[in-house]
């Protein structure tokens, strides 16, 4: 078992889940709540990883992240590091790719909070933002979790995009699923099997968990 | 302070809202929008609030715009200062109910928020359940957390969607009950919705009646029921301000200047109540009278008479209004015609009495 791989896919899953957290909230909010011209260009923006091949996603984030685009040469001079091939670049990538499944869940959730609670709150002197962390947030805190639970396991299992950006360093990029790869590469089935199980189990047990939430969240609504 | 309102509202299907009234706003009174299921009660409480844009018009409150369509001005609805309660409780499931009444008083002292729960705890009756979580708690109990939290910020003026609607009769009458005087105790002034007739008298100071969108009638409810359409009057009857002047054996006489009543007593203390008497219950007789079982026996006069089908509505002059529903052949039988004297005879049990809440 490759455990430096494991610990990195973890490290790198939960990295991106606390940047997700805050990022997800706030862009939610806009996509459940929101009546302005651009929505439903920023829920396809939003959604495209769902749909894009990892590679075309990969590809554009090389470019985006390189040494030569403004965000890569802007990262070198405070760093003095390179962000494609680099720990730091994968969240980059995970926190991009990951997206959907943490947004997908809330906003779904922040949509069944019952409109006449969020009115109630503004006639009580709650304006939008008020009325989005005292009000909305709290009632869909199982979509919350869900999308935290789901981007955390995507990020531990993602492939494609950690290639890509990432390529495959040990200790530093090279995550569990490319381990998985490596081994079945270097006809280490028995090695690969075992990676395999643990992810098995662990997709299992997240699917399992987040799809208990949904029964709960219809319960309670 | 006045709340001056002149606001139109259009939807793709049903009447075009249509609202016009002035309101004091710097002293207790408690307005009753009554009217029938869909005439457009609630969308003009939502317009108030803010809840709801209006289409055209305007809505003012003192020097202060609320809306002017004209000037393209709407202010939010969290800077209107108004309560408002739902027909259903709306409680926040996740805040107990110490939290729903607090929701209102954020930013504020922390000494201030706990004295303004504990008093309005107190006011509404719900001592032993402030810590409790709102589905712990009945639906009576409920609407009650719902009233205090939108009286808790101290509001200008509080919406009443129909609170009693969702309740169980126990519940909305309690809640009924101490209504009047819980917004009297806070000198607040109400808008209260409502189709119920009963409920209007018994808890309005003044009726604004809305048929197809329209408020059609303004003033007392009495007034304003007596002079209503059809469908108000059928739901009670004539109404008639009437005075306790003795109680006896479950039954209460009542005093119509010189005309005595005899009615069931709904049993609270109250001097001052309306009676009302629907013509279904009301019989009429003429020439001399053997034994009756009936306790009401009139002398009035004929004023007309309105042909519905197989059925007469006699409206007569009792030293008060009052309609005799009979049918077309007890008419004839009795030969009336306008000005005739009879008598009417109405069974107690058909008098419904509704205490004036003081």
């Amino acid at each position: 078992m490759d455990w430096e791989a494991i610990g990195l896919s973890l490290r790198l899953a939960t990295c991106s889940a606390l940047l997700l957290a805050p990022l997800g909230v706030l862009l939610a909010w806009p996509l459940a709540y929101g009546c302005f011209r651009g929505r439903i260009l920023l829920e396809a923006i939003t959604s495209i990883p769902l749909v894009l091949p990892p590679t075309v996603l990969g590809f554009y984030l090389i470019v985006a992240l390189g040494p030569h685009s403004p965000v890569g040469m802007a990262w070198e001079s405070l760093t003095g590091t390179r962000l494609v091939f680099s720990f730091q670049g994968l969240l980059v990538a995970q926190v991009v790719t990951n997206l959907p499944f943490f947004l997908q869940p809330l906003v779904a959730s922040l949509g069944g909070v019952d409109r006449k609670l969020l009115e109630v709150a503004s006639t009580l002197g709650s304006r939008g933002a008020g009325v989005y962390f005292r009000v909305a947030l709290p009632l869909a805190w199982r979509g919350l979790l869900s999308g935290l639970i789901l981007s955390f396991a995507h990020a531990i299992g993602e492939f494609g995009v950690v290639l890509m950006v990432g390529g495959n360093l040990p200790g530093r990029t090279r995550t569990a699923s490319i381990a998985i790869y490596d081994q079945v590469q270097s006809f280490d089935m028995a090695g690969a099997n075992r990676t395999a199980l643990l992810l098995l189990g662990f997709a299992l047990a997240v699917l399992a968990g987040t799809a208990w939430l949904r029964a709960r969240e219809r319960a309670w609504t | 302070m006045d709340l001056s309102a002149r606001f139109t509202r259009a939807f793709p299907a049903g009447p075009v809202i249509e609202a016009g009234f002035d309101l004091a706003l710097d002293s207790f009174g408690l307005t009753v929008l009554f009217g029938p299921s869909g005439c457009g009660k609630t969308t003009v409480l939502r317009c108030l609030a803010g809840l709801e844009r209006p289409d055209s018009g305007w809505i003012m409150a003192g020097d202060e715009t609320w809306f002017h369509a004209g000037r393209n001005q709407s202010m939010p609805a969290p800077d209107r200062s108004i309560g408002y309660v739902f027909q259903e409780p709306v409680l926040f499931p996740h805040l107990r109910v110490a939290g729903n009444i607090a929701y209102g008083l954020h930013g504020r002292p922390w000494s201030e928020r706990r004295a303004r729960v504990a008093e309005l705890v107190r006011l509404m009756g719900l001592d032993d359940f402030a810590d409790r979580r709102t589905a712990e708690v009945s639906g009576g109990q409920k609407q009650r957390v719902a009233l205090a939290r939108a009286l808790a910020p101290r509001p200008r003026l509080v919406l009443l969607d129909e609170p009693f609607a969702s309740l169980d009769r126990s519940g909305a009458d309690q809640l009924r009950h101490n209504l009047r005087q819980i917004l009297q105790t806070l000198a607040v002034p109400a808008i209260l919705v409502t189709h119920d007739a009963q409920e209007a008298l018994a808890l309005g100071d003044r009726m604004l009646f809305m048929e197809e969108g329209r408020i059609v009638r303004d003033g007392s409810p009495a007034e304003v029921l007596s002079d209503a359409g059809r469908a108000a009057r059928d739901q009670i009857g004539e109404v008639v301000r009437v005075r306790v002047a003795g109680r006896t054996e479950g039954l209460l006489r009542l005093e119509v200047g010189p005309v005595h009543l005899f009615a069931p007593d709904p049993g609270s203390r109250f001097q001052e109540a309306y009676a009302c008497i629907r013509g279904e219950g009301v019989s009429l007789e003429r020439g001399p009278h053997g034994l009756l079982s009936q306790r009401n026996r009139l002398s009035a006069v004929v004023v007309r008479i309105e042909a519905q089908g197989a059925l007469r509505r006699v409206h007569l002059d009792a030293g008060f209004a009052l309609e005799a529903v009979i049918t077309a052949w007890a008419c004839a039988d009795l030969q009336l015609e306008p000005g005739q004297q009879v008598h009417a005879l109405i069974k107690a049990s058909a008098i419904q009495v509704i205490p004036i809440e003081a």
